[in-house]
């Protein structure tokens, strides 16, 4: 049954269930599940080959305890299709820098350099996070538009926010935040913990050593959530 | 005739053993069931479907090369016969040893399929020094481990080197230690010490011994399906540990806590402890704190965690006896600690 019941799972989750596969486990890695459920079916079909040779069932009662543990996580998926990493996930896997990245400091702005030639006005293009560190020069002072996740926080400065999304190497267990800060108008009031896409200019913003992109936020919207809503 | 009275002879007591492991293992799915109850409630939703989702992700991921590792062991246990255990390892154990700590250049064995392995190596007769040497070794000292390094590095070769360098040492180191006090005898369960003398499966004594492939590939099966339902529980409750310690505790606290270099070290080796993440993604979580903390503490926590966590101790259940888990435990945390404090210390200028 323990056997079954696994099989069954790991095949549904590939076939049905990609949405919250994504949610767990990078997608490289997906074939784990496959090569999980194939080992499964293979063991099922021993056990079947054994019983129709000597149709004989041990019951151990000591065992049935072992068996329910090895079919915990399967109960535990019927919190997966709801749970979602939150603001409280973001507090706990942020690394913040020796002089904490909350603090009320003033946050620096990069003041832009003569050199810069104005360019001629373009269609804010979607961007990932991860390319507004890798390649800042490019999209420094651009029109980009970026989807994350939203964090709002007391400790930071006035109208500024954060917006985050988590990257991932293996899977969510090891996921840790990207965030850029968004410097918002007054009037434009950001709420927290939601998805949005926004579109402003880029820039830099320095907090003692750490230098952080940040977006000049002209637009909100908010938006769904990704089907894949982790960096990898 | 009067009827007699028979004395009945008293049923034979579960051993203890199997009574307290029965009541732990009862308390472990209750605990686990009410939590996930309170996550109805509001108030504890955000933490359970954090420990649902790290649980989820975390047995995904690990359960498959799990299953791998049951499917090696079996293959081992069939097909490895007891005369070549017996000329590479038992001849010269010293030799059994280094070598052991190099297999898994050959055998990558991730920590979630090293125990079944191991595990049917002992039972094929591998002295205990040298699977102790593999236990550790295997998880680490491996081409995948030191690619995944090199990526979260950024190629910085020396890191890669430094890390497989000191998982071979205190693998061997504690392989060799833990021989000198421990042997098949006293160190491992009962089910595992006897050994088959010639024969490659203690199958192969029975009425009608498998002969053909497919009927020893068929019995191989049998051995990984056993270790699955030995070994697996114990990855389900390590793992659910895991999940809890890893949406409780704060990654900043290391930081907070922080006052020296030794300190660093300290914190870094609980978090390999705690977060038990795999030996691929726990060079990134180090490199991560590469402008925060110092080298020896990052090194220290990608050369513990693929060695001991809470998940491997769990797991080392089905296998060793608890004074065995104990020392194994202690030496390991102890080298780790000692080496990277040297690292430190004595040879600073390694990292530049």
């Amino acid at each position: 049954m323990t056997l079954s019941a696994w099989s069954l799972f790991l095949v549904w989750l590939i076939a049905f269930g990609r949405s919250d596969l994504g949610r767990l486990l990078h997608p490289r890695l997906w074939w784990l599940v496959v090569c999980g459920a194939t080992i499964f079916l293979i063991f099922i079909v021993r056990q079947a080959i054994g019983f129709a040779r000597r149709p004989t069932i041990s019951e151990d009662p000591w065992q049935w305890p072992s068996l329910l543990i090895l079919l915990l996580p399967l109960l535990y998926f019927s919190q997966i299709p709801t749970a979602r990493f939150n603001n409280d996930t973001f507090k706990t896997r942020n690394l913040s820098t020796a002089n904490n990245s909350f603090q009320k400091e003033e946050l620096v702005e990069n003041p832009e350099p003569d050199t810069i030639p104005t360019l001629p006005a373009d269609q804010p293009r979607e961007v990932g996070l991860m390319k507004l560190y890798t390649e800042q020069e490019k999209f420094l002072g651009k029109e980009v538009s970026v989807v994350c996740q939203t964090f709002v926080d007391d400790r930071l400065p006035e109208n500024t926010a954060m917006c985050y999304r988590y990257m991932i190497a293996c899977c969510a267990a090891d996921a840790r935040p990207l965030f850029i800060f968004l410097q918002h108008p007054k009037n434009l009031a950001i709420k927290n913990d939601k998805w949005i896409k926004i579109q402003g200019k880029m820039t830099l913003i320095t907090n003692q050593e750490l230098t952080v992109p940040a977006l000049v936020v002209e637009e909100v919207d908010y938006v769904a959530e990704p089907a894949f809503p982790f960096i990898y | 005739m009067l009827p007699m009275f028979k004395a009945q002879k008293p049923a034979t007591p579960a051993p203890l053993r199997n009574s307290l492991g029965f009541g732990l293992q009862i308390l472990f799915l209750v605990s686990a069931g009410l939590f996930l109850l309170m996550g109805q409630s509001p108030a504890w939703k955000s933490l359970v479907d954090n420990v649902a989702i790290n649980f989820l992700a975390v047995t995904l991921e690990a359960l498959p090369f799990m299953l791998v590792g049951t499917l090696a062991g079996g293959i081992i246990e069939v097909f490895i016969p007891a005369l070549w255990v017996d000329r590479v390892f038992r001849k010269n154990r010293t030799r059994g040893i280094f070598l052991a700590g190099t297999i898994g250049m050959i055998f990558p064995t991730c920590e979630c399929a090293i125990v079944p392995v191991v595990r049917r190596l002992l039972g094929k007769g591998v002295p205990f020094p040298a699977a102790i040497t593999f236990l550790l070794a295997g998880p680490i000292v491996n081409p995948i481990v030191a690619w995944s390094t090199a990526t979260a590095y950024t190629f910085s070769w020396k890191i890669v080197i430094i890390r497989l360098a000191c998982g071979y040492t205190i693998a061997v180191l504690v392989g060799m230690l833990l021989g000198r006090f421990f042997n098949r005898e006293n160190g491992l369960l009962p089910g595992l010490h006897s050994t088959a003398d010639d024969t490659a499966c203690s199958c192969l004594q029975q009425e009608d011994p498998p002969h053909s492939l497919r009927q020893r590939l068929g019995h191989a099966l049998d051995h990984a399906g056993q270790d699955f339902f030995t070994v697996g529980r114990y990855l389900v409750i390590g793992t659910f540990i895991a999940a809890v310690l890893r949406s409780s505790v704060s990654l900043s606290t290391f930081e907070g806590l922080l006052a020296s270099p030794w300190l660093a070290i300290l914190l870094m080796m609980a978090g390999a402890i705690l977060l038990n993440l795999c030996s691929e993604a726990d060079a990134f979580i180090a490199a991560s704190f590469r402008w925060s903390l110092p080298d020896s503490a990052q090194m220290a926590f990608m050369v513990l965690g693929p060695m001991f966590d809470i998940k491997l101790l769990l797991m080392y259940l089905s296998v060793f006896r608890k004074r065995v888990i104990v020392s194994l435990s202690l030496c390991t945390i102890l080298s780790v600690l000692l080496l990277m404090l040297a690292l430190q210390y004595i040879f600073p200028n390694l990292f530049v």
